[in-house]
């Protein structure tokens, strides 16, 4: 009886100190590619049955809640600018030369016809705060050796996502894999670090694979080039900043 | 003899001029009635199809195999004029045209109003029609200019409160991946018969709307009028299978928007009800005349098969002048019908209260425009016609019932 | 050999009240040429004789033998082309067509028999002018009086050249003047052309003008008296 007591103390200090160390290896895990004020210009292929897009862009970003991308090919669409400031999403399009505000729900849509959300191209979920974080032990994932943290919300704060899977790599820190499951707890989106590359002395995830609900992975973001702009501010987020970009 | 069969038929008809000419009226009372009910029905049915199937959905309806239902403007399919041209050649199709669609966001100032865009090849439409449609505004706009017109059903234009010349923004999502987004300068407004339509299409010429999605070499759809629309359905095989197009879909709008066709056929049979029971009473009632005028000539009868007149001869006489009796009303049923359906043609009843919002609820306009469809009256006028026929068989049965002397 | 020849014609009525017989075993012949009433007290069986003889009903027994025809073995559609080609019919309510006019009623039974417009209008005017009623040819029946009317019907039983004309109690709705008429037209017809008469009355001054006078009870001939 004493023994079994003295036990489940032991239990319970080791779970809650497992918990901190969960939260915090999520946070480093999501640190990478958000701690520094950057300029990044990527590359986004979509093959679907019928056709294959490559789309590149520049993008300006700070923390994961300040981004801005703008097109620079295919022509058609070059030009074409996203924005997001805070919770606020814009969209400049040079042919009507005018900066449209976008609802917020659209963070969760699908962005021009990929299985990328706005949400991936422009900054990034965190699941840090919001998110109740259970270790589930370790998993494999493409055969290196990865931390498996469920992320569930808290019962105050209404997120689009019923669940999420971090995988966090055990051997460098970065996350390798997220799904998101929706309220059937369906894999409604899964995202795959598929290389790791060091950018301006950043270890970063520099090509992700973007898989929709029908399960194949239809959309690949390649970081072609990453730099800190340490002098970026938030205040550089304005809709009239899009109109005066150069392609 | 059968000059003589007609004088006497002829003459029978004067012997009981009340009767025959209430039994006339009897008569042009059931086919007025009849006209009445089915050219408003069949009006009200042909106005829906023409305005959402003839106007916007097409007749016959060919598309990528996997673009119905979603219309998705991926899943439009490569323009190939070749093709068109020899649909628009083939002996039972009337016109065939291109269009090219998508979802879109139109605003202007505070107002914004989801809508459906339509690109449509004006000239292979025939302009009459869409001039008809013209609510206000002018098509007299030049293709491919630096602005795009766009012609806004009307409804949608007061949602947006705008006016003639405005400039709206539209977004939305354009052909694989690119967002669409243009500026559009109203040109025009549209009725198109059906509020639901009128709130949300916005017309655009098909040019401009391939370079507005981005979706230039591609048709959404390509619609067909056939030479006679109604054989729509059967026509449609035919044609896909004499103007073969690889990966095509071809469907007619029966088959496209079934629940129209069933409210139209399942309404149209609650008429033929109506009009059973209406040709019922009618015909109890005829049959009742003809009884008492059969038992009246009866003495008739039997002398004459004593002077040596056939029986044949008799019954056709009789048979005869039951049709000249039916024919006197099945005219003047036939001209009134006629001309009160004529004068609905020209001035549509407008519907009021309580059914007008019904069916403006269920996406109709609420007028009710007849159908000046020629065999309704002569359809109806048959059936009349047999009925009299059939009710007079009662007279020729007691014509070959009747003996040679008077018992 | 005689135009008509009836041989032991029997015709019996049978009803809830019981059995009539209403002609009983005639044998009789009539010559061409004849003008011979039948006459005898009311429900003797004269109607019941006539109707035999112009085929309109048929008998129990017995034959009946018109001209070359046996019409007792005749099939119901025969016996009215029989009709309209060989007897001329004469009725008590005279029983013209309502709708025709006296010409045309006169002219209707040669257009049954199919004779050309011109020859039947032609004929139909000359026997409305032998019965003297020329001067209303295009009078419908209701505008003319029963006396009229009963000769516009003598000139249509005429109208189809007949073997003979059989007409029951033919004067009994006329007047006594009308009856003079109608008589001197028929004798005269007899005496000119030969037309054989047949006809049954009550009328004594009908009998006295018959050349041959056939008397029934209860269905017999009673007697059969040459004037
Ligand atoms: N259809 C019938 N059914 C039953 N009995 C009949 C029928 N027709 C006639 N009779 C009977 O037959 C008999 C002869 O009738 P018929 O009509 O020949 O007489 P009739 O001499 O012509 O009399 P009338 O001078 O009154 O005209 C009568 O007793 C009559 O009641
Ligand atoms: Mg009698």
């Amino acid at each position: 009886m004493k023994t079994l007591l003295a036990f489940s103390f032991l239990a319970c200090t080791v779970l809650q100190s497992m918990g901190q160390d969960v939260t915090a290896l999520l946070r480093k895990a999501e640190q990478a590619s958000i701690q520094h004020a950057s300029t990044m210009d990527m590359a986004i292929t979509n093959v679907k049955p019928r056709y294959t897009k490559v789309i590149n862009m520049r993008t300006w970003s700070i923390g994961n809640k300040h981004s801005l991308a703008v097109i620079t090919s295919p022509k058609r669409d070059s030009g074409l600018t996203y924005m997001r400031a805070g919770d606020d999403l814009y969209m400049y399009s040079p042919r009507i030369d005018r900066v449209s505000k976008l609802p917020a729900s659209m963070l969760m849509q699908g962005w021009m016809g990929t299985d990328a959300q706005f949400d991936n191209v422009l900054g990034q979920s965190s699941f840090v705060d919001d998110f109740h974080h259970d270790y589930q032990g370790k998993v494999d994932v493409n055969g290196a050796p990865c931390h498996l943290i469920a992320c569930t919300p808290k019962d105050d704060v209404a997120v689009a996502h019923a669940r999420v899977n971090v995988y966090v790599s055990v051997q460098h820190g970065g996350w390798v894999r997220m799904q998101f499951f929706n309220r059937r707890d369906q894999v409604s989106q899964q995202m795959d670090a598929l290389r790791y590359g060091v950018m301006d002395g950043v270890l970063m995830p520099v090509e992700i694979g973007m898989t929709g609900k029908d399960g194949v992975q239809r959309t690949t973001m390649e970081v072609l080039q990453w730099r800190k702009r340490p002098d970026l501010t938030e205040a550089y987020f304005v809709p009239s900043r899009m109109t005066q970009l150069e392609p | 003899m059968s000059g003589l069969v007609v004088r006497m038929a002829w003459r029978n008809l004067g012997r009981n001029r009340r009767r025959s000419a209430i039994t006339g009226a009897a008569v042009a009372f059931a086919l007025f009635f009849a006209i009445m009910i089915r050219s408003m029905q069949l009006g009200i049915y042909s106005h829906m199809i023409d305005t959402v199937v003839g106007g916007m959905a097409g007749y016959v309806q060919v598309s990528d195999s996997a673009y119905w239902p979603s219309q998705d403007i991926d899943l439009s399919m490569v323009a190939d004029k070749d093709w068109l041209n020899q649909v628009n050649a083939h002996p039972n199709v009337e016109s065939a045209s291109p269009r090219l669609s998508g979802f879109g966001l139109f605003t202007l100032a505070q107002h914004s109003e989801v809508g459906q865009w339509v690109g449509v090849d004006f000239t292979a439409e025939g302009t009459d029609s869409w001039i008809q449609r013209l609510d206000a505004g002018s098509y007299d706009i030049p293709d491919g200019q630096e602005v795009m017109p766009v012609w806004l059903g009307r409804r949608m234009a007061e949602n947006l409160n705008s006016r003639l010349g405005d400039t709206l923004i539209a977004l939305g999502q354009g052909f694989r991946g690119s967002p669409a987004s243009g500026r559009l300068i109203l040109a025009g407004t549209l009725k198109l018969g059906n509020p639901q339509l009128e709130s949300r299409v916005a017309i655009l010429h098909l040019a401009d709307a391939q370079f507005f999605s981005g979706a230039e070499g591609m048709w959404g759809q390509v619609l067909i009028t056939p030479k006679q629309p109604e054989k729509s359905l059967a026509l449609t095989p035919q044609l896909a299978n004499d103007l073969p197009l690889a990966n095509a879909l071809w469907s007619s709008w029966e088959e496209r928007m079934p629940e129209l066709q069933q409210a139209i056929e399942a309404d149209s049979a609650g008429g033929i009800v109506m009009l059973f029971i209406l040709y019922m009473v009618i015909g109890f009632g005829l049959l009742g005349t003809m009884i008492m005028l059969a038992s009246e000539r009866q003495r008739e009868f039997t002398m004459q098969i004593a002077l040596g007149v056939r029986r044949k001869l008799l019954a056709q006489m009789m048979l005869l002048e039951a049709f000249f009796m039916s024919l006197l009303g099945v005219i003047a049923g036939a001209v009134m019908g006629r001309a009160v359906t004529f004068y609905f043609h020209i001035n549509p009843p407008q519907m009021v209260g309580e059914a007008a919002e019904a069916m403006e609820s269920q996406g109709w306009d609420p007028v009710l425009p007849p159908s000046m469809d020629l065999s309704i009256i002569s359809t109806h006028a048959l059936v009349v016609v047999i009925l009299t026929m059939l009710v007079s068989l009662w007279a020729v049965s007691v014509v070959y019932r009747s003996p040679a002397i008077q018992r | 050999m005689s135009l008509i020849q009836l041989n032991d014609v029997l015709k019996i009525y049978t009803s809830k009240a019981g059995d009539v017989t209403a002609v009983d075993h005639v044998s009789l012949s009539i010559e061409a040429g004849e003008f011979t009433a039948i006459v005898g007290p009311s429900g003797c069986g004269k109607t019941t004789l006539l109707n035999a003889i112009g085929g309109l009903d048929r008998p129990d027994k017995g034959s009946i033998r018109i001209g070359n025809s046996d019409i007792t073995g005749m099939s119901d559609k025969a016996l009215i082309d029989f009709r309209l080609n060989n007897i001329g019919f004469v009725f008590q309510a005279y029983n013209l067509i309502p709708v025709l006019t006296a010409m045309e009623n006169t002219a209707f039974i040669m257009e049954l028999q199919g004779v050309k417009k011109t020859e039947r209008l032609q004929r139909a005017m000359d026997l409305l002018s032998a019965v003297g009623i020329d001067g209303k040819a295009n009078n419908r029946p209701n505008q003319l009086s029963g006396g009229q009317q009963q000769r516009v019907a003598v000139a249509r039983a005429l109208a189809s050249h007949p073997q003979f004309i059989l007409a029951d109690e033919p004067t009994a709705n006329l007047d006594s003047s009308s009856t003079g008429q109608l008589l001197d037209i028929m004798a005269k017809l007899n005496a000119d052309e030969g037309m054989t008469f047949l006809f049954s009355t009550h009328d004594q001054r009908v009998i006295d003008r018959a050349r041959r006078v056939i008397t029934l009870e209860d269905g017999k001939v009673i007697s059969d008296v040459h004037v």
